[in-house]
């Protein structure tokens, strides 16, 4: 799968965080770097990794794996401009060996998924709502395309190439997904 | 809802769902793979006699006492506050190595531009790039209000004046974004209990006091009061117009006034009020000005042996003030 062609506009970039600044400090030893890195991508490596493994467990144990995986893998990267697309293929590698290791994708049980929201205090009721939703009424490849869009900001024609997907079915999903979402919140 | 509402949404769904791994990141990430890390073995223990071993002691705790204060102090002891002024305002208060004791929104915009962030412990650099990230993110730093005032106070003036040219450059450097570019706006605070007295009453930083001090002491028609309300943007452009008031105040970059009419159209309204053209115009001169509770142009000028002065609204282009001599 080839990698981002054009400039990942993802929000971070927006935001004038220069990310493969971060990643040149962490492959020099740079725990700082790393620490900002962490700050600005976590949300984006941790809505990927459940989209995919939908098991918050397993989506933590990749969080933790992603960043160790890039102190260690930073000397590795070359820059082209596209430091988070290099993160979410770190994130979708470590799930793919999750699930190998578990032979198939375990998704949370309904009892599990509401135990850990009743039990994370950060969540309003609307954010209980809405990770639900995505949860539930979404398909695989509709929660993967919204979280890599709302989340983290890439552009459609950038997931379709992230996901090997023809972009008219990555447009078609999304406009499906935000639609069943829209008719769900409202 | 619209989509783009969704998306926030989800976004922010998702921003609180996310676990904080850090610490547990930051344990297993002491070295990187490749890296020679050197253990020093053990030194043997010398047999000492009883007394030596008391006074040893003795010295052990009283080194020890020394070193714990000077610990203690380089570890929670409050050495410098920075402020970041948008229209949110936000106080770092860090120790001596920078790392961040506290971070305290001044008002409801600083609210939400710390959210839910948790800095304690974390190292400055990375508590201003993140705030920074969230002015950008939530719309308070753009290209229609692209200034930021940082303030520095430590009391050691070397100490703060490095700090305030670091902070500058780095918070310039995040502020060349492909939409626009930022100017920021930065000073060391000479910190006095006026100072502080009206940054309390008025609930702002005290860096935003002092830079308000210096356009009073070029502008002594307006009040402190009159310019507590406006934004570091607002008071950019009027200090644009007082060069003696940025003697105080290092600036870099250019305030936006994007989200005005302009220059030239002002300067068209006043010549259309005062039924001149712009050849006619012997004298001219403009300037952004502040009166009655909004920004305006300023617009003097002299045509047919008559002086001009006008005053334009500079949001809507009326004409607040004429004035034929």
């Amino acid at each position: 799968m080839s990698l981002f062609a054009a400039k990942t506009e993802n929000r971070r970039a927006e935001a004038g965080v220069d990310l493969d600044a971060l990643l040149q400090g962490i492959s020099e030893g740079s725990q700082t770097a790393l620490e900002q890195l962490y700050r600005y991508t976590r949300s984006s490596v941790y809505s990927f990794a459940l989209s995919i493994l939908k098991n918050t467990h397993d989506a933590e144990d990749v969080l933790h794996d992603c960043y160790i995986a890039v102190w260690h893998g930073a000397g590795n990267y070359r820059s082209q401009g596209k430091p988070l697309a290099w993160m979410m293929t770190i994130t979708r590698n470590l799930c793919l060996q999750q699930i190998r290791k578990r032979q198939k994708t375990e998704d949370i049980s309904q009892d599990e998924w509401e135990r850990h929201l009743s039990g994370n205090g950060e969540l309003t009721m609307e954010d209980k709502d809405v990770l639900s939703a995505c949860m539930e009424l979404l398909s695989e490849q509709e929660r993967h395309i919204i979280t890599l869009h709302a989340v983290s900001g890439f552009k459609h024609r950038e997931i379709a190439e992230l996901l090997d997907l023809p972009l008219p079915t990555v447009l078609s999903k999304y406009h499906r997904a935000v639609k069943r979402l829209k008719k769900h919140l409202q | 809802m619209t989509e783009r509402e969704i998306n926030e949404k989800i976004r922010q769904a998702f921003d609180h769902a996310t676990p904080d791994v850090w610490d547990a990141v930051l344990s297993d990430c002491k070295e990187q793979k490749g890296r020679v890390f050197v253990m020093e073995t053990a030194k043997k223990k010398k047999t000492w006699t009883k007394q030596l071993s008391t006074i040893a002691a003795c010295l052990c705790l009283i080194v020890g006492a020394v070193f714990g204060f000077q610990n203690y102090q380089m570890n929670h002891i409050v050495d410098t506050i920075v402020s970041l002024d948008v229209n949110p305002s936000i106080e770092i208060q860090v120790n001596q190595k920078e790392r961040v004791l506290d971070v305290i929104p001044l008002n409801e915009d600083g609210k939400i531009i710390i959210g839910d962030m948790d800095f304690s412990g974390s190292n400055l650099d990375v508590a201003v790039h993140a705030i920074i990230g969230s002015m950008l993110q939530n719309g308070y730093l753009n290209e229609l209000t692209n200034s930021i005032l940082i303030s520095v106070d430590n009391n050691d003036p070397a100490r703060g004046a490095a700090l305030q040219e670091r902070l500058t450059a780095e918070i310039n450097k995040l502020l060349q974004t492909d939409t626009f570019s930022g100017s920021v706006l930065s000073q060391t605070v000479s910190k006095s209990d006026d100072l502080q007295q009206l940054a309390e009453k008025y609930g702002i930083t005290m860096g935003k006091a002092q830079l308000i001090q210096a356009i009073l002491s070029e502008n002594p028609l307006h009040t402190f009061e009159d310019l507590v309300p406006l934004s570091i943007n607002e008071l950019n452009l009027l200090l644009n117009t007082k060069p003696a008031a940025t003697a105080q105040v290092e600036v870099v970059g250019t305030a936006s006034d994007k989200a005005y009419i302009g220059e030239a159209r002002a300067k068209a309204i006043a010549l259309e009020k005062a039924g001149v053209t712009a050849a006619s115009l012997v004298a001219y001169e403009i300037e952004m000005d502040f009166n009655r509770g909004v920004m305006v142009y300023d617009v003097e000028f002299t045509s047919g042996g008559y002086e001009y002065d006008c005053e334009i609204n500079a949001v809507t282009g009326d004409v607040v003030i004429f004035e034929k001599e």
